[in-house]
């Protein structure tokens, strides 16, 4: 399953890993039923964090038995507004994925490519109209995104910024008022740095193999391999975000979920770039 | 707005709960930490809620009469806006970027030469947006070329601290042996969610 932005289970509190997966399992059936089966595949982490964050009213949960987990009933989460807007983002970012088909971002999800464009041109519509914002923050942001690519910028934060501009548009389905909208766009935007650079720093080997462009070796003229300096400024930022993250949410009052928002934000994401920045070393 | 419901105690809380909850609210909305950020005003805002439901309570507890603000919090003016800071010419870039105007305020930029305040300006725009990257290496060019400036020293400073994750440093994560997730890394969190979702 695809994705960065999870929650450490270890230290959720009681109850919430079953909520978490409750919501898991809603996304799911969301996309089942708002676009069809085939989209299930779509499905990634990042997309229940977007969620569980912008969810006022707790998920009502029922026992359910599906395709992917024949042999079990779980709980999963009924029809609600996060979980249609979470569906809705993970086949619009999905498209933005495989059109851009700048590939290999885990983020995307590799499934996009399987599904097929042209395949997924109706269900795009159909998610577009949900996500008007988002659908048009996509569209300049790819393009910029892009433009940042072929010229090979130096720069991590100009890329991460295109990137995480689409997820911060994200933040039309909050729907309770400008304050609340302010705040999820931020904790969007700061997590969209968050992930775009953690992906970079994930396929900085390969991209160095095949000679892509990958924005850390860019802005730090790096060749080979990123040195032990490079790595420690590469945390350092990312820490920033992830710091700059939780200070928005501090300002979320009337969150269903905000202890499972800030596990994910402390601990997931740590947990991630510990894992990332390990397997570099070796 | 109920003040026991700000400050987050029960309506026979002793006074000690109160100033310790008081205190906990304050240092997890405390101005200096959104200095500069783009939801400082909101911050602000709940500064200012916490501030008053003490006072009331204060007050009506000690039946009115008493300076309840003593030892409270302040608020503080725009972050890059302290009046006296910077030449006059750029004073309007200054309150482009407090307003959240940013791309107004980098327009006006391109029509000035790269002085030391620039690169300061360049720097506040780039934090705003969470461009740490960026914010930190204009600010460091700042403070090199004007070293003297206490400003750009307290911003160069600021980009360069430990992250305060909210206020939550107190409970050591991170930096530098980074122990926060030790315990999660590969061996709890790497598959934690593999027994769910797939």
């Amino acid at each position: 399953m695809t994705g960065y932005v999870r929650p450490c289970k270890a230290r959720l509190a009681e109850g919430d890993f079953e909520i978490f997966r409750a919501a898991y399992c809603g996304v799911c059936r969301a996309l089942g039923q708002r676009y069809g089966q085939v989209y299930r595949s779509l499905l990634s982490y990042d997309m229940v964090f977007y969620a569980v964050l912008i969810a006022r009213e707790p998920f009502e949960t029922r026992q359910r038995r599906c395709a992917v987990h024949p042999l079990k009933r779980r709980g999963a989460a009924a029809a609600h507004p996060a979980l249609m807007a979470a569906a809705d983002a993970t086949v619009l970012l999905a498209y933005g994925k495989a059109r851009d088909n700048a590939a290999d971002s885990a983020f995307w999800g590799r499934a996009a490519a399987r599904t097929g464009l042209a395949a997924m041109k109706r269900a795009y519509r159909r998610a577009s109209r949900f996500l008007p914002e988002t659908a048009a923050a996509m569209r300049e942001n790819l393009k910029l995104l892009g433009a940042l690519e072929a010229e090979r910028a130096a720069s991590i934060d100009r890329p991460a910024a295109a990137f995480s501009g689409i997820l911060a548009a994200l933040s039309e389905r909050s729907d309770t008022g400008e304050r609340t909208k302010r705040v999820h766009a931020e904790v969007l935007r700061h997590v969209g740095r968050w992930v775009y650079l953690i992906d970079a720093a994930d396929d900085f080997a390969e991209d160095m193999r095949r000679g892509l462009y990958n924005p850390i070796a860019a802005r730090f003229g790096l060749g080979g391999s990123m040195t032990e300096e490079i790595k420690e400024e590469m945390r350092r930022t990312l820490e920033m975000s992830r710091s700059a993250a939780l200070e928005a949410l501090d300002l979320d009052e009337s969150g269903a979920y905000t202890p499972i928002v800030e596990n994910i934000l402390l601990y997931g994401l740590a947990a991630a770039e510990n894992r990332v920045f390990e397997k570099l070393q070796s | 707005m109920d003040p026991y419901a700000v400050l987050g105690v029960d309506r026979k809380a002793s006074m000690d709960e109160i100033k310790r909850a008081y205190r906990e609210q304050a240092a997890k909305y405390h101005p200096d930490k959104y200095a500069g950020h783009e939801l400082e005003d909101l911050a602000q805002e709940k500064m200012k809620q916490i501030n008053q439901a003490y006072d009331t309570i204060v007050r009506e507890r000690e039946g009115g009469g008493g300076s309840s603000s003593r030892g409270r919090y302040g608020g503080n003016a725009g972050a890059w806006g302290a009046p006296g800071s910077g030449s006059a010419a750029y004073a309007p870039v200054r309150e482009l970027i407090n307003q959240g105007r940013l791309d107004e305020a980098e327009s006006m930029l391109a029509g000035f030469s790269h002085d030391a305040e620039w690169y300061f300006l360049t720097g506040a725009i780039a934090y705003r947006r969470g461009w740490f990257d960026e914010a930190q290496a204009n600010w460091r060019n700042a403070v090199t070329m004007d070293p003297s400036n206490p400003e750009y020293q307290q911003a160069f400073q600021y980009a360069r601290r430990e992250p305060t994750y909210g206020g939550r440093s107190s409970y050591s994560y991170g930096n530098p042996e980074r122990d926060l997730c030790q315990c999660c890394t590969a061996l709890m969190c790497a598959d934690c969610l593999c027994d769910c979702c797939h």
